[in-house]
């Protein structure tokens, strides 16, 4: 059964993209940068583990890996980059063209170290498949699915309930009120910037792991999560997390209508649409 | 006519905060009512609320007998009603005459298509502009510095600025918050001689003010706002010797 | 003689484009990565036009300049209406479907291979085949769009569309649209860029998707960083000096496959480094 088949494929990937979407709408709403760097780090998380599974390293290390080294890229374009800027007075805009010049930093340094051939992990579980029905999904997918919702669920929990997690919530709906009081925003952006890159690294390397590696490809997945986390009202982690799922479903599904280079329009336009219809987003934020 | 502006119960809440409380008070044509009360009353937010930066959740403001709920800033300067506001919001990196302009109620020429393809109009029409602009700049004495920077002038010039740019919206009730505030001793009786020009010219101001002597000398009318609710209106000198609203403003008789 | 000449008529193709962006970015404030986008309609436009014989390039270019600004309405105006980051959204998504559609509307755009065989321009009956004389049609457009630029600056237009940048709630305030006018100076965007697309299609005779790709929306803002924001000077600066990197790239031995990400690094380093050192650009104003 095609659909099913791609309805499957589709929550697959959803889930990797929910985890792109999360941790962009954590960076965002704590620090309200627009961060489009962190389209450069989902690249070079995947790269990063891969360089080092190309040592021999199993997943797992591999994985972690990328982990550290996209949470360390971020602590620094933060602390360096970002935190210098706003400490200037900088204007938004300023701060999101310097998000672009590391972005196109971090995607040509990698197809620099690595070219821009595509790569793949060689590890032989990959493709092995696992039958659900009449759907088939790989060890990579379901490795992929078990990971993020993983993830998602602690991320979620962190927001709630841990008391991190409500100092970022205060500094999210108060930055002047958290600089004033103890809450010590710097240290805790570096921290929200780390996370986030970590997941977003992480999220790389998953997709990478199903599929292949190119330098350039970040941006689209960025862009599909960022409609996601608008689409999902800006602050709410499951909405972003849910709409991805639903946008990631519904360009697989459109693969059987139209041939998949055209389902990014398909993204888009629905975009254009939704801003001009509900721009407040579908899913009320979560308090 | 007493009823020029009339605020009708008008209330707003931001969060848990409650800023306005079935706020009720009118204001006269050609006289000037100061706004009074300690600070976080909702004075500014009542400017906002009249003027369309923020929409009551209940309540009617009505201006002339229109009904101002649910406009837009740009439709409540139609209907003649302009603002300053207590953080200025001047263009700091353009001229003091670039400034009143922008403000100038004139749409004549000010598309993109007039520069593009009709500049000799447009260039004419500029001048005619950049002289009315001249105009109200001499009406608060600031002629002198009409082509320097924003950002040069003294925080007192740039108050009077605000005001040139409320007059040349041509607007009929000017509300200005807090226009003293801040003020050296000197840029004070420059204000306060700007504004009592504006009382002679016979225009009607709403002003928030705190400073008491200030209000005496140009207050026709007094509107007392504590926690969002209007407590009393009435002639400076019974409102001011009140012997409760002298407690919650000051603590003590005036 | 002829490798200045192409030279020259690069960088004033480019300093038209630049002025495109700069009105956009330096002048209103919006970031933007879809110059190339619409710089690419521009010059298919023009391209097919002339291709199919249906049109002579004055009348291609007019074309070009109305289908322009009319795109450029089009996404401005839902983006506009609400948050400001939302525009940073469209931009990206405008950028990338574009490119998607450059690679697979085959029928209409020759897909990865592109067109070719664009007519260089005749005017009047006079052929510009030689640099010389395209550099003759090149010069008097750029000299069009400066004194276009030129006379919207100093018109009352102008001095709002300044305001705006500074302070948009003082002039809602003011009783001015701000919406209005923010989509005017898209409109006016995009018919620069629309020249400018014109230009290069009959310029090199050849144009393939590559040539108007994210990177190269991140080329023309980096030509209007490093020269300056806002002014004049600053978008003629940029591009000219910018246009002289690779023939400086080219001293250094770099094998063939790193050329095109080094010099991508090298501009997205030059964001970076001005917006943290050198805001203004050289012969700019802060942005």
């Amino acid at each position: 059964m095609l659909y099913l088949q791609l309805l499957a494929d589709g929550l697959v990937t959803g889930c990797a993209i929910g985890l792109v979407a999360v941790s962009f709408s954590l960076i965002y709403s704590t620090t309200k940068v627009f961060h489009v760097a962190h389209a450069g780090i989902y690249t070079a998380g995947g790269y990063i583990a891969w360089y080092a599974a190309s040592y021999g390293a199993p997943f797992t290390v591999a994985c972690i890996a990328g982990i550290i080294g996209s949470a360390l890229l971020g602590a620094v374009i933060q602390s360096q980059v970002y935190q210098r800027l706003e400490e200037r007075g900088a204007q938004p805009l300023v701060l999101l063209i310097a998000s672009l010049g590391v972005l196109a930093v971090l995607q040509n340094g990698v197809a620099i170290l690595f070219t821009t051939n595509m790569l793949q992990f060689s590890y032989p579980w990959r493709n092995q498949m696992v039958i659900f029905g009449a759907v088939g999904l790989s060890y990579a997918q379901v490795t992929i699915v078990i990971v993020s919702i993983v993830v998602f669920v602690v991320l979620t929990w962190m927001s709630k309930y841990t008391l991190f997690g409500q100092r970022i919530r205060a500094v999210a709906s108060n930055p002047f009120l958290a600089e004033i009081t103890r809450l010590r925003p710097k240290t805790l952006f570096v921290l929200v910037m780390m996370i986030g890159s970590a997941v977003v690294g992480l999220a790389g390397t998953l997709i990478a792991l199903d599929q292949a590696m190119q330098p350039y490809t970040g941006v689209l997945i960025l862009l599909t999560a960022t409609i996601a986390v608008i689409a999902g009202g800006i602050g709410s982690l499951t909405g972003a997390f849910v709409i991805s799922l639903a946008l990631s479903v519904l360009q697989n599904l459109s693969l059987a209508v139209m041939p998949g280079r055209w389902s990014i329009a398909a993204t888009f336009a629905l975009f254009i649409l939704f801003i001009l219809i509900r721009p407040q987003g579908l899913v009320r934020a979560a308090r | 006519m007493k009823d020029y502006l009339t605020v009708n119960k008008v209330s707003k809440h931001f969060g848990g905060l409650q800023a306005l409380q079935q706020s009720t008070f009118a204001i006269e044509r050609h006289k000037t009512t100061c706004l009074v009360g300690p600070n976080g009353a909702g004075k500014t937010t009542l400017f906002n609320v009249i003027t369309g930066f923020e929409q009551p959740d209940e309540g009617e403001i009505r201006f002339d007998g229109k009904l101002l709920n649910g406009l837009s800033p740009r439709e409540v300067i139609g209907e003649g009603i302009a603002r300053t506001f207590q953080n200025l919001r001047v263009f700091e990196e353009m001229t003091v005459v670039d400034n009143v302009m922008v403000y100038l109620n004139d749409d004549e020429a000010t598309g993109p298509l007039d520069a593009l393809f009709r500049p000799f109009h447009t260039q004419a029409a500029l001048r005619r502009k950049r002289a009315a602009a001249l105009g109200f700049l001499r009406e608060v004495n600031l002629l002198h510095k009409a082509d320097d920077i924003v950002r040069n002038l003294s925080f007192g010039q740039q108050k009077l600025l605000c005001i040139a740019r409320a007059l040349a919206t041509g607007a009929e009730l000017l509300l200005l918050d807090e226009p003293t505030s801040g003020l050296s001793q000197s840029a004070l009786t420059a204000m306060v001689e700007t504004v009592q020009k504006l009382r002679e010219q016979g225009r009607t101001l709403l002003v928030v003010e705190h400073n008491t002597r200030i209000v005496r000398r140009i207050a026709d009318e007094i509107v007392f706002l504590h926690e969002g609710r209007t407590m009393a209106q009435g002639e400076p000198d019974k409102i001011m010797s009140d012997p409760k609203l002298a407690e919650i403003y000051f603590g003590g008789v005036v | 003689m002829s490798f200045f000449l192409n030279y020259l008529i690069q960088a004033e193709i480019f300093s038209v484009m630049a002025l495109s962006t700069n009105l956009l970015v330096g002048i209103i404030g919006i970031f933007s990565v879809s110059q190339a986008a619409i710089f690419g309609v521009g010059a298919y436009t023009v391209a097919l036009l002339l291709l199919s014989k249906m049109l002579g390039f004055p009348a291609a270019i007019v074309v070009a300049v109305v289908l322009c600004a009319a795109l450029n309405i089009v996404l401005a105006l839902p983006s506009l209406r609400v948050a400001g980051d939302y525009f940073v959204v469209t931009s990206f998504g405008c950028q990338l479907v574009a490119t998607a559609i450059f690679i697979n509307w085959s029928q209409l755009t020759g897909g990865a291979s592109g067109l070719v065989g664009i007519p260089t321009p005749a005017i009047f009956g006079y052929s510009t085949d030689e640099p010389a004389a395209f550099a003759c049609v090149s010069t008097v457009i750029l000299a069009i769009s400066c004194l276009g630029f030129w006379l919207l600056m100093r018109s009352p237009f102008g001095r709002i569309v300044h305001a705006i940048r500074q302070d948009e709630l003082a002039v809602a305030a003011a009783g001015k649209d701000v919406l209005r006018a923010k989509v005017s100076v898209a409109a006016v965007s995009g018919a620069f860029a629309g020249m400018a697309g014109g230009l290069y299609a009959t310029y090199l005779s050849f144009i393939d998707p590559t040539s108007f790709d994210i990177g190269v929306s991140i080329i023309i803002l980096t030509m209007l960083v490093v020269g300056g924001a806002r002014t004049l000077a600053g978008s003629l600066v940029g591009p000219f000096l910018l246009l002289a990197l690779p023939h400086g790239l080219d001293l250094i031995e770099l094998s063939p496959t790193i050329v095109g990400p080094m010099r991508q690094l090298i501009y997205g380093a030059l964001l970076i480094a001005f917006m943290m050192f050198r805001p203004q650009g050289i012969a700019g104003q802060r942005l």
